[in-house]
């Protein structure tokens, strides 16, 4: 499964590529920018995001409309609260950091579970 | 000819002449004296936010730019033509005009202020002054509202959920730095003093950055406390370069960065023997579609052979082989040649947009944020 993996801050993004390879995930990233991300995507289809929502210049949905719009499930890993997310992303899951290794993994799957079950 | 000289003038003069006026204790517009016609006009041509409160009863009009301290249109325009001391008899606003008529001004901070807007309305300071009729008493409050200057209290419900993202993301980054710490220390000991230093490097950073959170950290002011935390000998130090304000994100790299340089050369470089000398040096290059590229390179001087290159690569060289490249787009070199370590620290110095604010370093960024 390949997860697409968009998170500013070094550290941060590789403990979570960790957590999610040793969950057996592929995982695509971790990317720091926008600009970066959005190519990957471009590129080939992912299964799912973990996507922070501030890159450093405040909250940006940027990557979060772009997954919607090609219909790829996804969470948020953010030091907000619930209450910066658009109207839109009301159903998207958010983790608070510092994340909990095991709700990542079972936040990502919920994601995915929840997608899949849509589709049919 | 009651029309025409009832008329006002100004932008938001529409809404307000379609008012069932006569219905108001102030009457139909055309018994209206000059002095209030004035008042108006002045109101509604004011650029800034700008509203009257007329007559003991406190009968409202404001112009378009004053919508911007209601919800939405409507709640402004619901306002018009209402008397605050019978809608609103409590509001701060209601009590200013009992000075305001007893012909003071006076300034209303905009805390505990509000009339019917949300939490996430701009915060504004309003100053009340009284307007005197044709006898001289006072007939009317006039109202100018500008908006709180400090970017942190421009919007108090987003300020609170900035300041939540950075503190929860700095736990993470505390939480990280100790697991990468206990990964490159041998001893408890040692992990406890590796902690200690990197803690009280991200705690400088962290308190310059709050403290001016738009103004980002000096270049040279930050190098100058990182090596005086080592309680460097000035004498041994050279340093030189163009005045450089580091934004928030590069700031934080660096500051750890020279401080790991620093740690490493109290221990075993150029600060720990007498015959060591430390120059850094800085500069900007024009690195073409980069923009400007900071290069800084860190050479240590005078140290005798014995000290040799770490063992492995430790907390420092990951910080600058692969946190520098992907946070900053960076590059650095590390040399441990004898004489002592050079490191070479390059890095495009983009701005970065502080919270709210487009182009604190003077360049708005590249991708165009959501629509």
């Amino acid at each position: 499964m390949d997860v697409l993996l968009v998170e500013d801050d070094y550290y941060l993004a590789d403990d979570t590529r960790r957590v999610l390879a040793a969950a057996g995930a592929n995982v695509a990233g971790p990317y720091a920018r926008v600009a970066e991300s959005l190519s990957r995507v471009a590129q080939g289809r992912v299964d799912c995001g973990v996507l922070d929502i501030n890159l450093g210049e405040g909250p940006s949905f940027i990557m979060a409309r772009a997954l919607k719009q090609r219909d790829v499930p996804f969470v948020f890993a953010t030091g907000y609260g619930r209450e910066v997310l658009p109207d839109d992303f009301n159903e998207v899951e958010l983790l608070e950091k510092p994340v909990d290794p095991r709700l990542l993994i079972d936040a990502v799957a919920r994601a995915c579970r929840k997608h899949e079950t849509s589709e049919v | 000819m009651a029309t025409l000289a009832g008329a006002m003038n100004g932008p938001g003069a529409d809404r307000l002449s379609a008012l069932p006026w006569e219905q108001t204790p102030l009457g139909p517009r055309a018994g209206w004296p000059g002095s209030l016609r004035a008042a108006i006009d002045l109101m509604l041509g004011a650029g800034a936010p700008c509203a009257l409160f007329i007559g003991p009863q406190l009968v409202q009009m404001h112009n378009l730019a004053f919508d911007a301290l209601y919800r939405d249109g409507s709640a402004a325009t619901r306002a018009l033509g209402r008397s605050l001391k019978r809608d609103d008899p409590d509001s701060s606003l209601a009590k200013a005009a009992g000075e305001v008529f007893a012909g003071r001004s006076i300034l209303l901070a905009s805390q505990g202020w509000t009339i019917g807007a949300s939490p996430g309305t701009p915060a504004f300071n309003l100053s009340c002054a009284p307007i005197r009729d044709e006898s001289g008493q006072v007939g009317a409050m006039l109202v100018l509202a500008f908006p709180v200057t400090s970017p942190a209290r421009l919007d108090a419900g987003a300020s609170i959920s900035e300041l939540q993202h950075r503190v929860r993301n700095l736990l993470a980054v505390v939480r990280s730095l100790v697991a990468r710490s206990a990964e490159s220390s041998d001893t408890v000991e040692d992990l406890a003093a590796h902690l200690d230093g990197r803690i009280a490097a991200v705690a400088r950073v962290q308190g310059v950055l709050l403290r001016n959170p738009h103004a980002g950290v000096d270049l040279e002011g930050m190098i100058r406390d990182e090596l005086l935390t080592q309680s460097a000998d000035q004498d041994r130090l050279n340093l030189g370069g163009p005045e450089i304000v580091l934004p928030p994100k590069a700031a934080d790299l660096m500051t750890l960065a020279i401080h790991e340089l620093a740690t490493n050369a109290t221990k075993f470089g150029a600060l720990s023997q007498a015959s060591g000398k430390l120059d850094i040096t800085w500069k900007l290059d024009q690195a073409g579609a980069r923009g400007q590229q900071l290069e800084l390179v860190w050479m240590e001087l005078g140290v005798a052979i014995a000290s040799q290159a770490p063992r492995r690569q430790g907390f420092g060289t990951n910080l600058l082989k692969r946190r520098l490249p992907y946070e900053l787009s960076g590059e650095a070199d590390i040399e441990f040649r004898p004489g002592g370590v050079v490191c070479r620290i390059a890095f495009p110095l983009a701005p970065v947009a502080a919270m709210g604010s487009s182009s604190v370093w003077g360049v708005t960024t590249t991708a165009g944020d959501d629509a």
